[in-house]
Formats: structure tokens, C-alpha cells, sequence
């Protein structure tokens, strides 16, 4: 049985790569042809059930033509990004629990934000 | 004399064999080339298939796929020796493999397999169950690639073969395959013993393999000083061997265990290394140190 971390994370990169091709108007059988692969074996990778090898990840980097930002679908511009990126590699850097921990925080930053807003509406009716 | 150019032609032959078995690639195809020339010279239609597809092995084990593949289609329609089928198809099957055209390469795997069931020997039963098991790990399915290399164990076990070849790669495999569906812990026992078993035999190839997915799998669990300890070893001698594909994906290995260690310039060190192989691609040393794309790989996918 899969992880739901390792699950989530093949989710991410398999629905940018469907994302992808569709709004480049490429069907399944036009990327893979082009990727090398067999159309079914695409369609298990778009739904993050097929493991790719290194090769393979960077030929579709190139096929898109893309920089990181384009690939997470991120506003590039300078400094937030590259802040960004340094929060999601110290993220990665944490165990599995502390990870965990981090989300947590996360959401229940997202909540206290959201009733704040909420009674900031109230108030300005 | 043909009798003594038949018996060198053997030799040459043996030599090579056992060469393609320490991982020694380039100068097995020597051998084989030798043996071909005297084949030709002996006019000898057999003997020239056989050097053919040994030579096909040879290449095929040196990453000259295009190369390794020529002739053996050829070989298939006018040989009708179970031996030279079998080799010319599961070298076949290797060469599709190694292209990504994994439906076409399972489809010569069973044809060997077909071969090797009139043939009493289990080395290359074992070694074809190992090569249908490759190829469904390739497609990711992983529990029909399992069944395959314990099926090729005890085909090993039936034939005798002890510790001896192909046993270090099924285990090695088999070991990998477990830490693809995350049992860090049993794969890692698994690659062990294959390590002993490659050491004993002098296998390099399967050696340097089991470095690197011993690197994998301790950066999985975070043990990253071992993990970068088994690396290490794994690209030092994929380096001085030339297994292109092990170097690169030990640079790949390092530049991430050294990320996850807080080593950015040694990670940068590795990642810059790896982006040498793809000019044409400038965001990919940005695209590994911002995501953990460890999950999504799979090491022994060779396309």
C-alpha cells in the first residue's frame, strides 16, 4: 500500500504533466511518442502509478521546453520565488513526523486566516 | 587445422563468457569479434550466429543498444537452434528494453523463455525469468516483477547454481524491487547478500549496482552518512568501468543526499555534474534542488 506522502508527490509531478499536455493540445499517443514510451504507460504516469527513470523525467522537461516555474505553474518572479524555494527545501529536509508537523501548522494558520477574514466581512457589512 | 580453429574459436568464446560475467564488457567483445573472424573463415553458419549474438551481449552490456540489436532479427528467421534462439531472442528483449519499448521486449522475453524450455539449462531459465521480471519493474508493476525473481531463485535453486551467475543480479533486483515498494528494511538485507555474492564472483557490474541502490535506500531512511558512503563507492568504480548510466544516476543519488545533509555546495558539485549530460536542459540542476523527485524515479529504467 502506497504512503499517502509518496502518492501525493507522484500525484503532483503525473496531473502537471496531463495539465501540461493538454494546454499544449498534445493527446496521450502525441507525448508519448514523443517521451518514448507506450500511451498506457503515460496514462499510469499522469495518474502517478509509474515510476520514470531520471532520463525520462528530463526528456519531458525539455519537451515542455519549460523552467521550474512554468512546470508548478508559479508566479517567477525573483525574490519570492527563490524564498519559496528555500522553505521547500528545508521542508524536504525534516523527517517524515516533523513534516507532518509543518502541515498542521500550516493549516491551522489557513484556518486562523480565513476566520479573520470571515469577521473582517461581517464587520465591513 | 579446423579442428584446432574450432577449439580456439571456443576458447575465444569461454573467455569471453567469463569476462561478460566480472563485467569486463570491452575486452569480452574482443574475444567474441576473434571467435566471430575464424567462424567467417570456417564458413561456419552456427558458429557465425553464435559469435554474433555473443558479441550482441557484449554491447548490449556496454549501453550500444542500436549496435547490439543489429542482426538478430535476421539471426531469428534463419536459425532454427534452440541455443542461438534463445540468446538472439532475449538479447533482443534487452535491447527493446533498454529503449523503452517495454510491450515489444516482454513479447521476445517469453519468446526465449519458450527456447530455453527445451534446453536443460537453468542458468538461462533463471536469467530469462530475471529479464521478464526487469521488464514488468520497468512498467511498474511491481508485484508481477517480485513474483518473477523469486520464481527465478528457486529455478537457481532447482538447477544447482549455488551463489554463481545470474543469482548476484536476481538478488540484487529483487532486493531493489522490494525498496521500490518501500520495504527499506528487507531490500536492503536482500542487496547485502547479493553484494557478498558479487564480491565472491568478481561481478563489478553487479557490484557497483548494489551501491547505488544501497544509496537509495539509506537516503530513503535518512541514514545519510551511509547513504553517501555507499554512493561514494558506487561512483568511483562506475567511473573508472564507464557505466555511463550508474554514474549518472550516483551523481543524481549524491547531489540529493548531500542536499538533504545540508551540503549545498557538495550537492551543487554533484548536480552540476549530472546537468554536463543535458546541456540542452539549464533548469535541471534548479528542478532537483528544489523537489525530491526520489519517489517518482525508478533507477533501473534505462530509457
Amino acid at each position: 500500500m502506497m504512503t499517502s506522502k509518496f502518492k501525493r508527490q507522484s500525484l503532483l509531478v503525473g496531473s502537471r504533466i496531463r495539465s501540461l499536455r493538454k494546454d499544449r493540445a498534445l493527446t496521450q499517443a502525441d507525448l508519448a511518442h514523443r517521451i518514448g514510451i507506450q500511451q498506457s504507460d503515460l496514462c499510469r504516469m499522469e495518474n502517478g502509478e509509474y515510476k520514470v527513470s531520471l532520463e525520462t523525467l528530463f526528456k519531458i522537461l525539455s519537451i515542455f521546453e519549460m523552467n521550474i516555474a512554468d512546470f508548478f505553474n508559479e508566479d517567477a518572479s525573483g525574490a519570492t520565488q527563490e524564498r519559496e524555494y528555500e522553505f521547500l527545501r528545508q521542508y524536504q529536509r525534516l523527517s517524515p513526523r516533523a513534516q507532518e508537523e509543518v502541515q498542521t501548522f500550516i493549516q491551522f494558520k489557513m484556518q486562523t486566516e480565513e476566520k479573520v477574514g470571515d469577521e473582517k466581512i461581517k464587520k465591513d457589512n | 587445422m579446423p579442428t584446432d580453429r574450432v577449439a580456439h574459436y571456443s576458447e575465444l568464446t569461454a573467455e569471453g563468457t567469463l569476462q561478460v560475467r566480472r563485467g569486463e564488457f570491452r575486452q569480452a567483445e574482443e574475444q567474441f569479434e576473434a571467435a566471430l573472424q575464424i567462424a567467417r573463415e570456417l564458413n561456419d553458419q552456427h558458429l557465425v550466429h553464435r559469435a554474433l549474438c555473443n558479441i550482441s551481449t557484449a554491447r548490449l552490456s556496454q549501453g550500444q543498444i542500436q549496435e547490439a540489436e543489429k542482426g538478430l532479427r535476421e539471426i531469428l528467421l534463419k536459425s532454427s537452434d534452440p541455443n542461438i534462439i534463445f540468446i538472439a531472442s532475449s538479447n533482443l528483449a534487452s535491447a527493446l528494453r533498454r529503449q523503452g519499448r517495454l510491450h515489444k521486449a516482454l513479447m521476445y522475453a517469453k519468446r526465449a523463455l519458450r527456447a530455453s524450455e527445451t534446453l536443460d539449462n537453468y542458468t538461462w531459465k533463471a536469467t530469462c525469468h530475471n529479464l521478464i521480471a526487469n521488464i514488468y519493474m520497468n512498467m511498474s508493476y511491481l508485484d508481477d516483477a517480485m513474483a518473477e525473481y523469486r520464481f527465478a531463485l528457486t529455478l537457481s535453486q532447482k538447477g544447482d547454481l549455488g551463489t554463481s551467475y545470474p543469482v548476484d543480479y536476481i538478488k540484487e533486483n529483487l532486493g531493489y524491487c522490494s525498496l521500490l515498494k518501500k520495504r527499506y528494511r528487507q531490500g536492503i538485507a536482500i542487496i547485502l547478500e547479493a553484494l557478498q555474492i558479487s564480491l565472491a564472483n568478481g561481478n563489478t557490474r553487479c557490484l557497483v549496482e548494489c551501491y547505488q541502490d544501497l544509496c537509495f535506500a539509506y537516503m530513503q531512511l535518512k541514514d545519510l552518512k551511509q547513504a553517501e558512503e555507499h554512493g561514494e563507492k558506487a561512483l568511483a568504480i562506475a567511473t573508472e568501468k564507464d557505466y555511463k548510466d550508474i554514474v549518472k544516476n550516483c551523481y543524481y543519488l549524491l547531489g540529493e543526499v548531500n542536499l538533504l545533509m545540508g551540503n549545498e555546495e557538495r550537492s551543487d558539485f554533484y548536480f552540476d555534474r549530472l546537468q554536463e549530460f543535458y546541456p540542452h536542459l539549464p533548469v535541471l540542476k534548479q528542478f532537483l534542488r528544489t523537489f525530491d523527485v526520489s519517489n517518482i524515479i525508478n533507477l533501473k529504467n534505462p530509457f
